[in-house]
Formats: structure tokens, C-alpha cells, sequence
């Protein structure tokens, strides 16, 4: 069971903040839609356990890791970058580099909002392969679907049109399913929107 | 030829995500249930209106 737990986990690095929200949304839908399990920092809320330690935790459970490191402008509260994705890209790299058995088979992708923009900022990643996703939900799926059916080859998955249709659908519904539950969709978790993404897949597929 | 029927028996699967949220996974198929149920009847209603008051 964990190791198939393993094998469908797809760690989520990407921004939280409400401009990326759309995108964050589209790529939590791409993921359940394919068969995988979305996890990522927001999922656990127990503050016993140290932050870098749960990430780090999460990321040795997860054998596919979503990268976007599109967010380089400074912060409006603190006129500063910040630099979380770019450390848990590093984490999820080192893991796979210097780990040993199945962490050795861990599989990314690497997402910037235009090509080759990364090569001013991050010039390290030079030779890897960076997708962009232009800032639009509806590349972003087809860029995740086509990268975990390769990643994964055996995978049975639908297209990424029909997943975008789906999530198109979903986010029509989210209004009156927020409204049903009593949370306004800013309110919802990352658990929450994950789980009645799935539920709506389960009912809608 | 096994192979591709074993490839076309495969089904495709949605899993539950990890982690706790605010909502319970009652009200979470409750709402499901309901907001789908109204979209597929308002689909199935006729567009055009007939005329008729």
C-alpha cells in the first residue's frame, strides 16, 4: 500500500497566494483526474512538527514533484522574493541525486510562466527541461496531463481538453458546492478543495 | 495482444487526497450530490421556450 502510495503522490510546489490560486486550483484538478494523489505543505496543519521537517517528509513520500518557480517578483508586504520554491525544488532534486532505492526514481517537472526565463534567475537548471505555462490553467493541464502520462507510460488518462472541460464545469459548480458546505471557495483548505475535487470526479467522470 | 487486453481492463481511478480539512467527507458527497443533481436537471430542461405561459 505505501509503496503504491509512492508511486501516485505528486508533490505540489507551487505558489499560494490568490493570483496563482486559479492555477494552483487547475493543477490540483489535473492531478486527481489522472489518477494521482496531489500533496503538498498546506495538507498537514499540526504545529508540533517543523515545517521543513513535514516538507521534507512529504516530498520522501512522493515519487512525482510539480515545481513552479514562476513567482520571482518581490512580495508586496516585504518588497522581498521569496525563496520556498526554489529550496523545495532543491530538496526534491537532492533527494532523487543523493537517496537511495525508490527516491533514486523520483520523476519532476519544472514550471516558469515563459520559456527560458529561468536561464536569467536560475541558471543551474540549465539542460533540464522547463514547460511553460503561460499563466493559463488551461495549458497548465495539458502540460501536467501530457508530463505524468509519459512519466508514468501506463497510466490510463483522459486528454487534456476534456480535463480542461471537466475543470471548466468544476469551477462552475464551486460556487453553489461552497455555498452548500457554508465556506466561501477563499475559505476552503487544501484538503478541502482537494477532497471535493475528487468527490466531483467520482460523480461527474 | 494479452497485453492489450490487459492495457483495456485497466480502469481508471480518482484517489482521495491526504490531510484534514474543515469539512467532513459527509458533507462533502452531500454537496456533490446536490450541486450535481440541480446542474444535470437544469441541463435536461428545454432552452427554447414553447410559447406557452
Amino acid at each position: 500500500m505505501a509503496r503504491n502510495n509512492y508511486a501516485r503522490g505528486v508533490f505540489l510546489n507551487c505558489p499560494f497566494d490568490d493570483q496563482y490560486a486559479p492555477l494552483f486550483q487547475a493543477v490540483i484538478f489535473a492531478v486527481l483526474d489522472c489518477g494521482f494523489r496531489p500533496r503538498c505543505a498546506l495538507e498537514v496543519d499540526d504545529a508540533s512538527e517543523v515545517r521543513f521537517e513535514k516538507i521534507a517528509r512529504i516530498i520522501a513520500d512522493c515519487k512525482y514533484g510539480i515545481h513552479d518557480i514562476s513567482r520571482t517578483q518581490p512580495d508586496a508586504a516585504t518588497g522581498l522574493p521569496r525563496f520556498n520554491m526554489p529550496l523545495e525544488l532543491g530538496m526534491f532534486l537532492a533527494a532523487k541525486k543523493f537517496g537511495t532505492g525508490r527516491q533514486k526514481k523520483k520523476v519532476c517537472l519544472i514550471l516558469d510562466s515563459l520559456p527560458y526565463r529561468y536561464q536569467q534567475f536560475m541558471s543551474d537548471l540549465a539542460g533540464q527541461d522547463i514547460q511553460r505555462h503561460d499563466d493559463d490553467p488551461k495549458t497548465l493541464i495539458r502540460v501536467v496531463r501530457n508530463w505524468l502520462r509519459t512519466a508514468s507510460e501506463s497510466q490510463p488518462m483522459p486528454g487534456g481538453a476534456e480535463i480542461h472541460r471537466r475543470y471548466l464545469q468544476f469551477v462552475a459548480d464551486l460556487p453553489a458546492l461552497c455555498a452548500e458546505v457554508r465556506l466561501q471557495p477563499h475559505e476552503l483548505t487544501f484538503a478541502d478543495l482537494a477532497s471535493l475535487i475528487a468527490e466531483w470526479l467520482l460523480r461527474n467522470s | 495482444m494479452a497485453k492489450k487486453e490487459k492495457n483495456k481492463k485497466k480502469k481508471r481511478v480518482i484517489l482521495m487526497p491526504k490531510g484534514r480539512g474543515k469539512l467532513s467527507l459527509a458533507d462533502i458527497i452531500r454537496a456533490v450530490e446536490k450541486v450535481t443533481a440541480l446542474r444535470e436537471q437544469r441541463e435536461k430542461e428545454p432552452t427554447v421556450s414553447d410559447g406557452k405561459k
